[in-house]
């Protein structure tokens, strides 16, 4: 299994992808492989994405935030959804954002689905959210992984709850774990 | 009765909204540009943004919403009608309330 962040080892895609288009179920050894490896690929580290509207005005590392300012996806993610939209307690920090994501990905009760959207494979992990539901958040935390970059790409508390993973453009949906 | 923790959350959701809405232009003019990582991730949230719109939807017909959120809320789809070219030009999905 490859420790480089944002490559998804070829023993790793390869399991995933036998498991979507073949129902090649995975044994909890191997789906264990595959969760740690995304586990610590994280956000892309070297993307930068702009703040927008959501986060202007918004206080960060020593500065005020206009909508125009490039940020990296982790914190991007932390200040949209701990932050401005309040789906994980006040006062969470930036790290325990990030740990309560990794968490969600190691919890065996948590499901894994492998799915297509936009044309290309992601796994969605999704578990109870717990005691890091905010005033704004839901009863589940879901983690987006896409194969073809090799990172997370968002990780949010769906409002909808599981319902959230039955939209119509994510198709070819296989459970690997369903959440217990 | 709207419980306070309701009206929180629809005071949350709100905010998202607006703030998601309002963003739309400066989006489009971004659209082409942005990264694969950058777009997926984008259209996902959306489709978490219209679960709060169905939820929004739900306590205004219940009346689970205070007099000036209601005002907000109308303000709100008003907007969403406004920016219909741009939600069609991007190929983004909103729920029939």
């Amino acid at each position: 299994m490859s420790d480089v962040p944002g490559s998804m080892s070829s023993d790793a895609g390869s399991l995933l992808l036998e498991a979507a288009t073949r129902g090649w179920r995975l044994t909890d050894e191997e789906l264990q492989q595959v969760l740690e490896h995304i586990a610590r690929v994280g956000y892309d580290p070297d993307a930068l994405e702009k703040a927008r509207g959501k986060l202007a005005g918004l206080n960060w590392q020593g500065r005020t935030l206009r909508g125009r300012d490039m940020l990296p996806p982790a914190e991007a993610y932390y200040l949209r959804h701990v932050v401005a939209q309040r789906e994980w307690p006040a006062g969470t920090t930036y790290e325990a954002y990030l740990d309560s994501i990794k968490d969600i990905i190691e919890n065996p009760q948590s499901g894994v689905l492998i799915s297509q959207f936009q044309g290309a494979w992601q796994l969605t992990i999704i578990g109870p959210s717990g005691a890091m539901q905010g005033p704004g958040g839901g009863d589940w935390i879901m983690v987006e992984y896409r194969l073809s970059t090799g990172h997370w790409i968002t990780a949010f508390q769906p409002r909808e709850g599981l319902r959230y993973l039955e939209m119509p453009e994510r198709t070819q949906r296989v459970w690997l774990r369903r959440p217990h | 009765m709207a419980t306070e923790a309701t009206l929180k959350h629809v005071d949350i959701d709100l905010w998202s909204l607006e703030a998601e809405i309002d963003d739309l232009p400066e989006l489009a003019e971004d659209w082409n540009s942005l990264s694969e990582n950058n777009n997926v991730s984008y259209l996902l949230e959306w489709h978490n943004e219209m679960g709060k719109l169905k939820f929004l939807a739900r306590a205004h017909q219940s009346g689970d919403m205070t007099p000036t959120q209601q005002v907000r809320y109308k303000a709100l789809l008003a907007k969403l009608k406004e920016y219909q070219p741009i939600i069609e030009r991007l190929e983004l999905s909103v729920p029939k309330l």
